[in-house]
């Protein structure tokens, strides 16, 4: 059964709420008294409206975060990342970048994951939804972009892979759906030296904290802090540990770095006090 | 003034039932107002911290995955006064098969309540700021306890009464008891209570059949 839950996730998911409804509508059926306001049927129609009010509350939500006026929904583009060095660069073959341009602007806090959903990846996609960190965002002429890590496994983000590029190509944008922010942000302001670890993909979610610390540390006035990430990747050949003055990467010339190398280059850039 | 009739104030005075949903919707708000809680009586002393906010780690084996890590101290306390409300509910004032029979469906009904929320719990553990292993972890008691006094009104009813699969209630039945114990076969073999595995295959295996 375990194995079924892990290889068809979905599936189960679904299968596991239709199974639900059906208890409820089974255990109102036996029920003797059909009175909705006497038990046990009262509480059966509270579990109902409870489910449905959370139901609401999902999709209005949703609807919020992805629709506005003259900007229909967000977009969604691919792009393979590339392992930069003097002689050439290398596509990285396990995972990709998905930026997803905002329809409505939000600022990500750290801590905090999105449920993705882009149903032109494959026939499914549209019944598919898969929580993710936000590592970083950015601004361009055209709006927020907010950018997904996604290491390559199987379903959805395999299916991925089938739609990157590398340009600036507006055909290959698709429609995405975002759920969400959910998560809270752990409060990291009170402490002096602050260490972040992460393995492999993991570090999509300490990335901005790390963003947001040195964003504070710039606008506050107090001086005395210092920050280290300590990031493992999962092959022996391709593991390390980085403390250098603050979350300088030893492991950037790694290929697996490449997953936050311009991010990196970005905070190092920021990080001008070397904290 | 007209005095009411003994008989009508009985009627009035709620029932262990009631006054179990009372409080289970109370432990509700307490495990969803726990972010606030926590930090007020930390606030307050901080020997309650040293009391609430300790990580759990049960070492029997099959345990840990059913509590669900990282847990505090205080999910524990919540999910012990649970199981506790339960007993004392399904024990307390049941004299024979029939109110066995009766209450045990009418807990199961009632702890199907909080069980809804577990829908999508995203917006609940970010609204109220709980930690989501702690809401999925509840919710997994909720459900393994909800299925088990399912069950248990299925072994009761089953001893006291045939089931006739020719009337909707009959099918009803049929159903609640093989999606029960399916879903605890599934439940146990897939959050790792690798103990209760056999037993419950076993339940979920001989169930269907002898209501069929």
């Amino acid at each position: 059964m375990a194995y079924v839950r892990r290889r068809f996730y979905e599936i189960f998911q679904k299968l596991h709420l239709i199974l639900a409804a059906t208890l409820i509508a089974a255990i109102y059926l036996h029920s003797a008294s059909k009175n909705l306001l006497k038990t046990p049927i009262v509480y059966l129609f509270a579990a109902i409206c409870l489910q449905i009010a959370i139901g609401a509350l999902r999709f209005v939500w949703t609807l919020y975060r992805n629709i506005k006026h003259r900007n229909p929904l967000n977009r969604a583009t691919v792009k393979t990342i590339t392992y930069k060095t003097k002689e050439r660069d290398t596509p990285v073959s396990d995972a990709v970048h998905v930026h997803v341009r905002l329809s409505r602007p939000w600022r990500p806090r750290a801590g905090q994951y999105v449920y993705l959903s882009i149903p032109g990846v494959s026939h499914t996609a549209f019944v598919q939804s898969h929580p993710f960190f936000v590592p970083w965002w950015y601004q361009d002429a055209e709006g927020d972009v907010i950018v997904f890590i996604v290491e390559k496994r199987k379903g959805f983000t395999q299916d991925l892979f089938h739609h990157t590029t590398n340009d600036v190509d507006q055909r290959k944008e698709m429609r995405a759906i975002i759920e969400g922010p959910y998560g809270k942000e752990l409060d990291l302001e009170s402490y002096a030296t602050i260490l972040l670890f992460a393995t492999g993909i993991g570090i999509a979610g300490q990335l901005p904290y790390i963003t947001q610390l040195l964003e504070r540390y710039h606008n506050s006035g107090e001086k005395n802090r210092r920050i280290a990430v300590f990031w493992e990747l999962d092959s022996e050949s391709k593991c390390s540990n980085s403390h250098h003055q603050g979350f300088l990467l030893t492991a950037s010339q790694k290929v697996d770095s490449a997953w936050v190398a311009d991010m990196m280059m970005e905070l190092l850039k920021r990080d001008t006090d070397a904290v | 003034m007209s005095v009411p009739h003994p008989s009508s104030l009985t009627n009035l005075a709620m029932d262990i039932t009631q006054w179990y949903a009372v409080a289970l919707g109370g432990l509700v708000v307490l495990f969803y107002a726990s972010h606030l809680i926590i930090k007020m009586i930390i606030k307050i002393s901080c020997f309650f911290k040293h009391l609430f906010c300790p990580q759990v780690r049960l070492s029997m084996r099959g345990f840990n995955r059913c509590i669900g890590f990282p847990t505090l101290r205080f999910d524990v306390v919540l999910v012990v006064l649970f199981l506790v409300g339960n007993a004392i509910c399904i024990t307390v004032g049941v004299k024979d098969i029939a109110s066995l029979v009766e209450r045990s469906a009418l807990l199961c009904t009632i702890n199907l309540m909080p069980l809804a929320l577990g829908e999508r719990m995203n917006p609940m553990a970010s609204i109220f700021r709980v930690r989501l292993s702690a809401s999925a972890s509840i919710h997994g008691w909720l459900g393994s306890v909800v299925i088990a006094e399912g069950l248990v009104h299925i072994a009761a009813a089953l001893s006291s009464q045939h089931v006739n699969i020719h009337n909707t209630s009959g099918v009803a039945k049929l159903v609640v008891s093989h999606l029960c114990s399916c879903n605890l076969s599934r439940a146990n073999a897939s959050e790792g209570c690798r103990c209760w595995r056999g037993p419950t295959v076993l339940f979920h295996g001989i169930c269907t059949p002898t209501i069929l």
